[in-house]
């Protein structure tokens, strides 16, 4: 060994003899303690945003579930709220006057523009079906006790009628047999009757069973009277 | 898992990614190491007491932003020292040395004979680093309280390795120097060299 070497390691020697200082226990315990809350904020903190992540998903997956849900149920309703422009925009062809209903104009086309039919009949899906109607007229017919008035029930009353489901499987097929004339007929029969429930009834048979049949114009305006309300 | 034989940076990892075990680990092998470096660089042990706390408190805080590019015993004890330049930057000059008239009292008022003969070894070596220049006594410190190479602790104190060597080399020969003064030598054993002829 070198004198170089000996001197290195009597000094290193005497260094590690001197070399008894500790932090004090008290020091020690301060920056555990500071490490563990250190440790335990970084798991909040990660808790806290996984947490966030979650929150934001929840919230947008409820809005879009609340969203489909209030389209399919009450679509009129949800194209009011979200469309109230493209409704406040006048119409390609202005029905007529309530004194004029029943009379076609010369000036108006006799036969409504295809899409707007197509528009009543989307905005009329989730009402009930014609089997409905139909069941209630065969219903009224068959059960009504004498001296009743004739009056078609409320829309509502209609709706939640418990023996509609019951006269749907009988009118089916009586009501595959009308043709679209007869059904122009009643209608124009019922509207001068002023049954104007029973007459929309049919008119929405016959737009589902002869969508591209051609409506005189002053038939298909008499329905459009409550929407423009 | 076993910590205790896991490297330092291992173990900060380990920490970093929520094991508290880890840190205990770390901060048993490293405290005395970390707390003597810091407690000769400055001379006062309150203040080395604070330093060092925020020497462990910036490793804490930098836990989770530590990569393992470099040995973690260069990483802290660079943290140590920047606590240490940046103190003695804002509140004095570094190379603040004890005068001789100093030396003198301290040497007087530890007579050979009322105390015990390491611990006047200890206190005269503890005497001789502080009468160093800064640069050489951290140099110093940092081969005898840390396993790192010379390139190491250039990157520690942010010199070249030239530099650190040439710092050792006068911080050995002054000390020598120092401790002949009271007639300590290397010829000699540490347990028959001890008191002052």
């Amino acid at each position: 060994m070198s004198q170089h070497d000996s001197e290195q390691d009597f000094l290193a020697k005497l260094y590690a003899q001197s070399a008894q200082e500790q932090p004090p226990a008290e020091l020690d315990k301060r920056i555990l303690q500071q490490a563990k809350a250190q440790h335990t904020h970084k798991r909040f903190a990660r808790t806290l945003r996984w947490q966030r992540f979650v929150s934001v998903a929840a919230v947008m997956v409820l809005c879009v579930y609340i969203f489909f849900d209030m389209r399919h149920q009450h679509p009129v309703l949800m194209e009011e709220q979200i469309l109230p422009q493209q409704k406040s925009l006048p119409e390609a062809s202005p029905s007529a006057a309530p004194g004029e209903q029943l009379e076609p104009s010369e000036e108006q086309p006799a036969i409504a523009p295809t899409r707007q039919l197509k528009e009543q009949a989307a905005k009329r899906a989730a009402e009930p079906t014609l089997d409905d109607y139909a069941a209630d007229e065969i219903r009224d017919s068959n059960t009504l006790p004498a001296g009743q008035d004739e009056t078609p029930l409320p829309a509502s009353q209609l709706f939640s009628s418990p023996e509609i489901s019951a006269a749907k499987g009988m009118t089916t097929e009586t009501n595959e047999t009308i043709s679209p004339d007869n059904l122009l007929n009643q209608i124009t029969q019922l509207l001068k009757d002023g049954k104007q429930a029973e007459a929309e009834a049919f008119f929405i048979q016959l737009k589902e069973q002869f969508p591209d049949y051609p409506v005189p114009d002053y038939i298909a305006s008499s329905f459009d009277k409550p929407e423009k309300d | 898992m076993t910590l205790s034989t896991d490297s330092d940076e291992t173990l900060m990892l380990a920490y970093a990614n929520g094991d508290i075990g880890s840190f205990e680990t770390l901060y048993q092998r490293h405290k005395d190491g970390l707390y003597r470096y810091v407690l000769r660089q400055v001379s006062n042990q309150d203040l080395a007491h604070d330093l060092y706390q925020d020497c462990w408190s910036r490793i804490i805080k930098a836990s989770g932003s530590y990569r393992p590019e470099a040995k973690w015993s260069t990483w802290a004890y660079r943290i140590a020292h920047n606590l240490v330049v940046d103190h003695y930057r804002a509140f004095k000059p570094l190379d603040s040395e004890a005068g001789d008239d100093e030396l003198d009292s301290q040497t007087t008022s530890h007579a050979p004979d009322q105390l015990h003969e390491q611990q006047v070894l200890s206190t005269q070596l503890t005497h001789c680093l502080t009468r160093l220049p800064a640069v050489q006594r951290e140099v110093f410190i940092l081969t005898q309280e840390t396993d790192l190479t010379l390139q190491m602790i250039a990157e520690v104190v942010a010199a070249s390795h030239e530099a650190v060597k040439t710092r050792l080399r006068y911080a050995r020969t002054a000390l020598q120097d120092c401790l002949a003064k009271f007639g300590i030598r290397p010829s000699n054993t540490a347990h028959d060299t001890g008191a002052r002829p």
